[in-house]
């Protein structure tokens, strides 16, 4: 399944890239993600709770920031197991300087999910993660409006 | 339809009401789940999350920890007793629980059993497994291209190809096909879908280590089987078939999805040996409709040769199986491919060729046959949907090409083209009746008028032919034990009756008709006549409820068996009135002296002389036993018409209509047959527009539930439409074929036909089922119909 949505923010672009690299605040923002432990530059150890539809459990796993170019694009790979199944996305982030104090952020990315999450998810996926990017862009917004 | 005994007796011809409904409509069955056993432990299952991967380590540690779980059993446990495989019906291997890889997803991996059930599912989610993911085979199309993982190097193969298998005169048909002036060819797929009986499979397994006696309570449609496979599978462990009784009481819904043995039981079995109480196991829904063996999943390549005017020649068929990872089909021993040979349909002609090849994919194994005699479904949709092409091929209206083509009945007993002997048939007043009844005429003119103003309607027609009944002893075995079926009638000195028999309904009546075959014979009223099935220490030896076959086998063992305990009832007469026997005459229920019919006796009088004043020098008491060895097939055989109207804005699909007309030779009980015909359609109606199980690429099984794998119910069925018509089988004894698979073999081609119909102006010549709104709507934009918003 793939990923992607846009929002512009009023904040210029560094202020953003900033928030996006503290680990405490990608983890407040990001949807279903509870816990985010800097491990390296790159890798961080992830904790989320996820519900889709009738199915619903803590995951545990890996999160990668790679291809950093600051203050403009990244990439994240992120792979999460747990026992009603696993998800494993890409997902590219971008951040566009509209002006001086306004940012479009923008993202597209790839899901694919396993076991009883693919069996029970798959019907509902598209509607979860649309909400969830719309969670994303609003916790964003309430963080740069502090 | 025959029917001369009077209302009280209730012999054929009766729409008795059914007995076991009493206790069924008050909620007072009895199923496996109702057991309930001092001392009992529960047992839930660890399943795999992926398709195909190796099992790195199994760790029961937290779970052992939880309060009441007893026990977490693994493959390497079953190994230790080599209990870890175990045969499939069709001599292949299954895994009981894996030691090194799991082949599908939803695999059983291992086994918690806890004092509670709630305990046991806890127990389950504390499993921590170990999984190295491979890339599955998913496609069967590719499992055989080089470079594919080979899924059974333990059975020698060094591919994934399982078997092929093949009928007919190969080049006779290819000749025939090279010089036909007209040769019609489809791609048809008939998709893997799940019988979904609403009670899942379930058991509990009951060792007694004093006595080393196991009784198995089981869901199942073949308990003198599964006795007899307990015993060769765990023979080596102490389980002697003496001491092995399985008790299958009320069941849910069978449909060909209960006669397997699946590692459930097994590991049940093997966990109240190990632990010394009795086990239970039931399947939730999911692992029922995820891991449960599947139906169907046959790719056919068909093609139909003719003349310019519509003289059918030749059929040439080429499938593709997708086994699964094991082939786990029920089919008789012989016919790996069950009855698909029957593909040739209810027209004559002389040239057929068809061949087959099975393969293994990571998918649950299978197939059994869902509410069929073994592959007719496939066979059948193939046919009828290639009538219906050739129909649209040459221009001439599809019922014109049926009647022009069909087999006529003075032909009968045919022999068609692969093989089989039909028995009896007269398919063109069938096909008459339905289209009398729907007024064909009519309704082609108004769909030339509607497709007039862009309004989309078709009409569907399937005139099939089934084969049931498996069947006769010198073809058909199921692991070498034969196929016929058995009765044993014991009538009381009062003159009431208890009747046993191999075979075990799972709502299809038995319990009423069996009752009413031996009132036929007999004159006892059906009520007086006590049906019992599914004890394997009290009934005789049969091989279950599947494939239509109850009557034609263990409904002919109890006419037979009450026709030798009528011969002695005429002795007794004989005796009592001081008569020769030929002097008799049989009346249904008395005997009497020709030419004096005041001089009688009852057979109730006579069954209480048997055991009160029997003539010097004969056996005392009234009993008979029978296994009826049947000398062929039965071939019932119908006409469908279904009716569409297509929204062309959405695609969403109407049935107006469905008109079946039924032949499944005498009829024991018109209302049981018009229910067992509801109920067929409707499960027809299923793959036809709605069922098929999803997988994606990686093996994840995408609508393993309810919620996304739809089955019909009221809302969605039309109103089905009912008749008959009433050819009696010439080799069974009450002249009966079978009837409770006709409808779900007829209604998939009925409504495809009709879809398709609806659409073959715009230059659709064919859509695989399940025929959804959505592919409709896709082909309404693809024709530029309607546009794509």
């Amino acid at each position: 399944m793939t990923l992607s949505g846009t929002y512009t923010v009023n904040a210029p672009a560094q202020t953003i890239w900033d928030m996006m690299m503290d680990p405490e605040i990608l983890a407040r923002i990001t949807p279903a993600i509870t816990k985010l432990e800097k491990i390296d530059d790159e890798n961080f150890k992830a904790i989320a709770e996820v519900k889709i539809g009738p199915v619903g459990g803590s995951f545990s796993g890996n999160l990668k920031m790679v291809d950093k170019v600051q203050p403009e694009s990244f990439k994240l790979i992120i792979q999460q197991n747990s026992k009603i199944g696993n998800a494993a996305a890409e997902v590219n982030m971008n951040l566009k300087a509209l002006s001086d104090t306004q940012t479009e952020v923008s993202f597209t990315g790839d899901v694919k999910l396993s076991g009883m999450l693919a069996t029970m998810g798959g019907r509902v996926i598209t509607p979860v993660a649309n909400m969830l990017s719309k969670q994303f862009f609003e916790a964003l917004e309430k963080e740069v409006n502090g | 339809m025959f029917c001369n005994t009077s209302k009280e007796i209730g012999g054929m011809g009766h729409g008795l009401k059914r007995k076991e409904d009493a206790r069924f409509i008050q909620g007072k069955g009895h199923y496996v789940d109702d057991v309930k056993l001092p001392g009992m432990l529960y047992m839930d299952i660890v399943r795999s999350p992926y398709a195909y991967a190796k099992i790195l380590n199994i760790d029961a540690t937290k779970a052992l920890e939880i309060p009441g779980v007893l026990a977490v059993i693994t493959g390497r446990d079953l190994e230790k007793y080599n209990l870890h495989w175990m045969p499939t019906l069709m001599s292949d291997t299954q895994m009981v629980l894996p030691t090194d890889t799991v082949m599908y997803y939803a695999q059983e991996v291992c086994a918690v059993i806890a004092t509670e059930r709630y305990i046991a599912a806890d127990g389950v989610a504390a499993v921590e497994v170990e999984y190295e993911p491979m890339k599955p085979v998913m496609d069967p199309h590719k499992a055989l291209d080089p470079g594919m993982p080979v899924l059974r190097p333990d059975k020698g193969k060094t591919d994934n190809h399982i078997w092929h298998w093949e009928a007919g005169d190969r080049e006779a048909t290819d000749n025939l096909f090279a010089n036909a002036e007209v040769v019609v060819k489809e791609q048809v797929y008939i998709p893997r879908i799940h019988v979904a009986s609403i009670e899942t499979c379930g058991c509990v397994a009951d060792f007694d280590p004093i006595e080393t006696h196991l009784t198995m309570y089981m869901t199942t449609q073949a308990p003198h089987a599964i006795r007899t496979v307990i015993a060769l599978v765990a023979g080596h462990v102490g389980l002697s078939e003496e001491k092995i009784r399985v008790i299958a009481s009320d069941i849910g819904g069978g449909f060909g999805g209960k006669v397997p043995v699946y590692p459930g039981y097994v590991i049940a079995i093997a966990a109240s040996v190990l632990i010394g109480k009795p086990v239970k196991w039931i399947e939730d829904r999911m692992e029922n409709l995820q891991a449960d063996s599947f139906a169907r999943d046959y790719d056919m390549t068909c093609e139909l040769a003719a003349t310019k005017d519509g003289k059918i020649q030749g059929l040439r068929i080429k499938t593709l199986a997708d086994h699964g990872y094991t082939d786990a089909a029920a089919n008789p021993s012989k016919y790996p491919a069950g009855m698909f040979s029957i593909c040739t349909g209810s027209y004559d002609y002389g040239i057929a060729f068809t061949e087959m090849d099975a393969v293994y994919t990571n998918k649950p194994p299978g197939g059994v046959a869902y509410r069929c005699s073994f592959r007719v479904t496939e066979a059948v949709h193939a046919i009828e949907r290639m009538v219906d092409r050739l129909a649209l091929e040459i221009g001439k209206d599809s019922a014109q090409l049926r009647m022009e083509n069909f087999i006529k009945k003075e032909q009968f007993p045919y022999h068609s083209p692969l093989g089989w002997e039909y028995d009896s048939g007269d398919y063109g007043p069938a096909l008459q009746k339905a289209m009398d009844i729907v007024d064909y005429d009519a309704l082609r003119k108004e769909q030339a008028e509607k497709r007039k103003n862009g309004q989309l309607m078709g009409i569907g027609i399937c005139s099939f032919t089934e084969v049931v009944g498996a069947g006769p002893s010198k073809d058909f075995d199921i692991l070498g034990i034969k196929m016929f079926d058995s009765a044993e009638i014991r009538v009381h000195p009062t003159g009431k009756a208890i009747a046993r028999f191999g075979t075990k309904s799972q709502g299809q009546g038995h319990e009423t008709t069996y009752a009413q075959i031996i009132a036929q014979e007999l004159g006892i009223p059906a009520e007086h006549i006590h049906i019992e099935e599914g004890d394997t220490d009290t009934a005789p030896y049969g091989l279950g409820t599947y494939a239509s076959r109850s009557t034609p086998t263990a409904g002919a063992a109890a006419a037979v068996a009450a026709r030798k305990l009528r011969d002695k009832a005429r002795k007794i007469a004989a005796y009592l009135l001081e008569v020769s026997e030929e002097d008799l005459e049989w009346e249904v229920g008395k005997f009497y002296v020709k030419g004096a019919p005041e001089k009688s006796k009852t057979i109730q009088e006579l069954v209480f002389a048997a055991y009160t004043n029997h003539p010097q020098g004969m056996e005392a008491g009234f009993e008979a036993t029978h296994y009826y060895d049947p000398p062929n097939l039965t071939f019932p055989f119908g006409s469908y018409i279904c009716v569409v109207d297509i929204d062309p804005e959405t695609g969403s699909i109407k049935i107006r209509r469905f008109v079946a007309i039924d032949d499944c030779g005498n009829i024991i009980n018109p209302m049981i047959v018009e229910g067992q015909i509801h109920g067929g359609l409707t499960q027809g109606l299923a793959p036809a527009m709605f069922e098929e199980l999803i997988y994606d690429e990686d093996g994840n099984m995408l609508n393993g539930s309810f919620m996304d794998y739809l089955v019909p119910t009221a809302v969605e069925s039309p109103s089905w439409e009912t008749g008959h018509t009433i050819t009696p089988c010439p080799h069974h004894p009450i002249g009966a074929k079978g009837v409770g698979e006709s409808p779900t073999v007829g209604a998939p081609p009925a409504i495809a036909n009709a879809i398709i119909d609806a659409l073959s102006h715009l230059g659709v010549t064919h859509i695989d089922i399940p025929i959804t709104p959505q592919k409709v709507w896709n082909i309404l934009v693809e024709k530029g119909v309607i546009e794509a918003v």
